[in-house]
């Protein structure tokens, strides 16, 4: 075989493992247009609809809309890795809690999304009807791109307050999350918090993670996250929990947990981990070449 | 005519090879993720794995690669004898 016949295979092998799945687009089994408002537009195809305009959302009271402001306190946010069952390749997402996620890349086209009706059934993969969130199957974000999200609590079978116990706060009376605080945290990546009285009673939410604005740069990596909200909490944050703690730390209270895996990507940028990476296989693949190659001599 | 032999450099191929390896590593961690960032334990034998497979790509390439080919005439073998060059 030629050099330039071995330079063409090696090139069509990398293109084919590079951009194969990028080619492969997948079109979506799972109708969630109930779920989504009608400015949201199927533009690429793909069955689920691409993003379009949400009004401001309102902060919760006891939302964390600062964040850290010191090192020491994003350090302190960071979760450890102890509080993550990481050989646990599956997913869970437990409680009367459900909704839709799907997420976007930087021009706002889907790139893939996610169902939960508040049942007995795991979080479903709009594209596949499989389980959602799982390490082979991972929720899939771009780090450049937003992720949008429409959640709601299910009455039926559920042990909402019907009011808080804040003095003075005139609740509505109808069964809802009243007082409760909510936690996510991603491993070694982020964590947020918040809560709310929620005297209105609301029963659902919807709001954009604007991934590009708030993350400092693109980045590719697989993680985990999990995250939970306890009804009737109060305004104390959230300590840590996992998937055998969350009942105790209830005690009785209604709450929803999820747990799962987060594909990040970087979007079209060339992340950095990708060039360091490239960099030191070129050095290793040069060196290999030009140093390491058995080499004809004179004897003697 | 003067005879050949081919000389190996496994120690370089292993070297060369452990950084090809560190990169693809590396690759399959941030670049396109395919190694979970995980229990350390779990994520060392990973990323250990791939290091020693190409550690392992380099050894087998020192050893039984292509071997350069010689450039240029045999060196000459200069006895007392002879005259050195420029000399009667």
């Amino acid at each position: 075989m030629g050099r330039a016949a071995r330079l063409l295979l090696a090139s069509g092998i990398l293109i084919g493992v590079m951009a194969g799945p990028a080619w492969a687009q997948q079109v979506a089994v799972i109708d969630i247009s109930q779920f989504v408002p009608d400015n949201f537009v199927d533009l690429n195809g793909d069955g689920v609809p691409d993003l379009g305009e949400l009004p401001p959302g309102e902060h919760g009271i006891w939302d964390d809309t600062v964040g850290a402001l010191t090192e020491e306190e994003f350090y302190a946010r960071i979760p450890t890795q102890a509080q993550f069952d990481i050989d646990d390749q599956l997913s869970v997402m437990r409680g009367p809690c459900g909704g839709v996620a799907i997420s976007y890349d930087s021009a706002g086209l889907s790139i893939d999304a996610i169902v939960d009706y508040a049942d007995d059934d795991p979080t479903l993969d709009v594209y596949t009807a499989e389980q959602a969130f799982t390490a082979s199957n991972p929720f899939k974000v771009d780090t450049t791109g937003t992720v949008a999200y429409f959640g709601f609590t299910r009455e039926e079978g559920a042990n909402w307050s019907t009011e808080g116990t804040i003095p003075g706060m005139n609740y509505g009376g109808q069964p809802a999350l009243h007082d409760y605080q909510w936690t996510i945290l991603i491993l070694d990546v982020a964590a947020d918090f918040g809560g709310d009285p929620n005297a209105m009673d609301e029963n659902h939410n919807a709001g954009l993670l604007l991934l590009g604005e708030e993350l400092p740069f693109p980045f590719s990596a697989k993680l985990k996250g999990k995250g939970a909200v306890i009804d009737l909490w109060g305004e104390e944050r959230l300590p840590a929990f996992d998937n055998d703690t969350i009942d105790g730390l209830a005690a009785g209270r209604e709450f929803c947990f999820g747990e799962g895996w987060i594909l990040a990507t970087g979007g079209d940028s060339f992340p950095t981990g990708a060039a360091l990476s490239a960099a030191l296989f070129a050095a290793g693949f040069a060196g290999l070449i030009f140093n390491a190659r058995p080499a004809q001599t004179w004897r003697g | 005519m003067a005879d050949t032999v081919v000389k190996k450099h496994p120690l370089r191929g292993a070297l060369w090879g452990s950084l090809m390896g560190i990169g693809v590593a590396l690759f399959l961690i941030i670049g396109y993720p395919v190694i979970g960032i995980g229990d350390p334990v779990s994520l060392a034998i990973q990323v250990g794995l791939v290091i020693a497979a190409g550690v392992l790509v380099g050894v087998l390439w020192a050893m039984f690669g292509p071997a350069k080919k010689l450039k240029g005439d045999p060196p000459r073998h200069v006895t007392m004898d002879e005259p050195a060059p420029g000399e009667g």
